[in-house]
């Protein structure tokens, strides 16, 4: 009889300790991207709520949009797991003899990086324009071009919404673009911190660097 | 049920050991001294000073530094998809100068930054990035030396 229940106890501590392992084990990206999407769907909740006309054909719109976004993540936290279970990468025809140990190889991380900035740029396009926010984030961004210490970066398009702005750049690939990039961003740290980008090679070398500027702070994963 | 008692207290204790170790594999951490950073500009050599444990601009006027960010991203972590920082600076200028963490790909192309102020210290600071990806910080010093760049401790 003691026995029995010893054992009984015994099994019961084992499963909930199982759990606890379980979920230290978990990525701790998942749970924190999990939690960090709320903030965004609340936000279009309460806009939503707010009054804004929004019609069916919209609503749809933007839950396609969401879909696409949603998938975009999946398809980067799947990495991950994949490493996991594969061992090795997915990539056939990988670029190094290093990168096909890994078990994420260089295009792996090519197309990561595309899903993401998929995402943003989804995100992006579901803000509504708040005007004011706009033309102080616009006006923010041309006083960086227009730094001393930036020199001359000209910029094709800029497109500030509610939560971040898309700025279009020309690099000539002569070097100075990427000499002054960096102290670009380093001007705007303060009023669009967060910053992902979306480099499109063109004919002649040079290229089209699409930058998303955020005002929200990356979260750092949990430890 | 002294035997019974027993085999509980070694289930937990066996177990909560394991759970231990396993948050040990997370816990890996490279701490640099901020001493790594070096000028942005070629032009401002001679203004930036050293200190065992840091960088400072001895310039009249602020200068901006660069700082390698070593990383051994370990492939089957989640860590590996994304940089962390916890930089350590001091600014008693009593004005704000700001710091960019980038990430750039193996082919330099830019990838994305976060930015942060010098003086905010102990915050940790994250941008996203790929098993491949290499990172650093641009800052922009204080003049005169009133502010420097202590540690940088990846995570």
């Amino acid at each position: 009889m003691q026995l029995r229940r010893a054992t009984l106890i015994g099994v019961l501590i084992l499963g909930l300790v199982s759990c606890f392992a379980y979920l230290r084990l978990r990525s701790p990206g998942d749970v924190d991207q999990g939690a960090s999407r709320l903030p965004a769907a609340q936000q279009r909740v309460m806009a939503l709520a707010g009054g804004a006309v929004v019609t069916n054909v919209a609503d749809i719109a933007a839950l396609r949009e969401e879909v696409a976004s949603l998938r975009a993540e999946l398809l980067g936290q799947r990495r991950p797991l994949g490493a996991l279970t594969s061992g090795h990468g997915t990539s056939q025809n990988s670029a190094s003899a290093d990168a096909g140990s890994s078990p994420q190889t260089r295009e792996d991380a090519a197309r990561d990086h595309q899903a993401r900035v998929a995402a943003v740029d989804s995100e992006f396009r579901r803000q509504i324009i708040d005007p004011t926010w706009s033309a102080a984030a616009s006006s923010a961004i041309r006083g960086a071009l227009n730094n001393d210490a930036v020199g001359g970066i000209q910029a094709d398009n800029i497109d500030c919404r509610s939560q971040s702005c898309r700025v279009e750049l020309h690099d000539d690939g002569s070097g100075h673009f990427a000499k002054s990039l960096p102290l670009f961003a380093l001007q705007l740290a303060g009023t669009l911190p967060n910053v992902t980008a979306n480099t499109i090679p063109q004919p002649g070398g040079g290229s089209t660097v699409i930058l998303y500027l955020s005002r929200q702070v990356e979260a750092a994963p949990a430890r | 049920m002294k035997f019974g008692t027993s085999l509980a207290l070694a289930l937990v204790m066996g177990v909560l050991s394991l759970s231990g170790l396993s948050t040990g594999v997370y816990a890996s951490q490279v701490n640099s001294q901020g001493n790594m950073c070096k000028n942005y500009d070629a032009a401002d050599a001679t203004f930036i000073d050293y200190f065992v444990y840091g960088t400072r601009n001895l310039a009249t006027v602020d200068k901006a530094v660069i700082c390698p960010i070593v990383r051994v991203p370990t492939v089957l972590l989640s860590a590996a998809y994304s940089i962390t920082v916890v930089f350590d600076g001091v600014d008693s200028s009593g004005q704000s100068h700001p710091c960019t963490l980038y990430s750039y790909d193996t082919d330099g192309t830019f990838l994305g930054s976060q930015g942060f102020l010098l003086g905010g210290s102990s915050i940790p600071t994250s941008v996203n990035a790929t098993l491949w990806s290499t990172a650093s910080v641009l800052c922009i010093l204080p003049a005169n030396g009133q502010g420097y760049i202590r540690t940088i401790d990846l995570y």
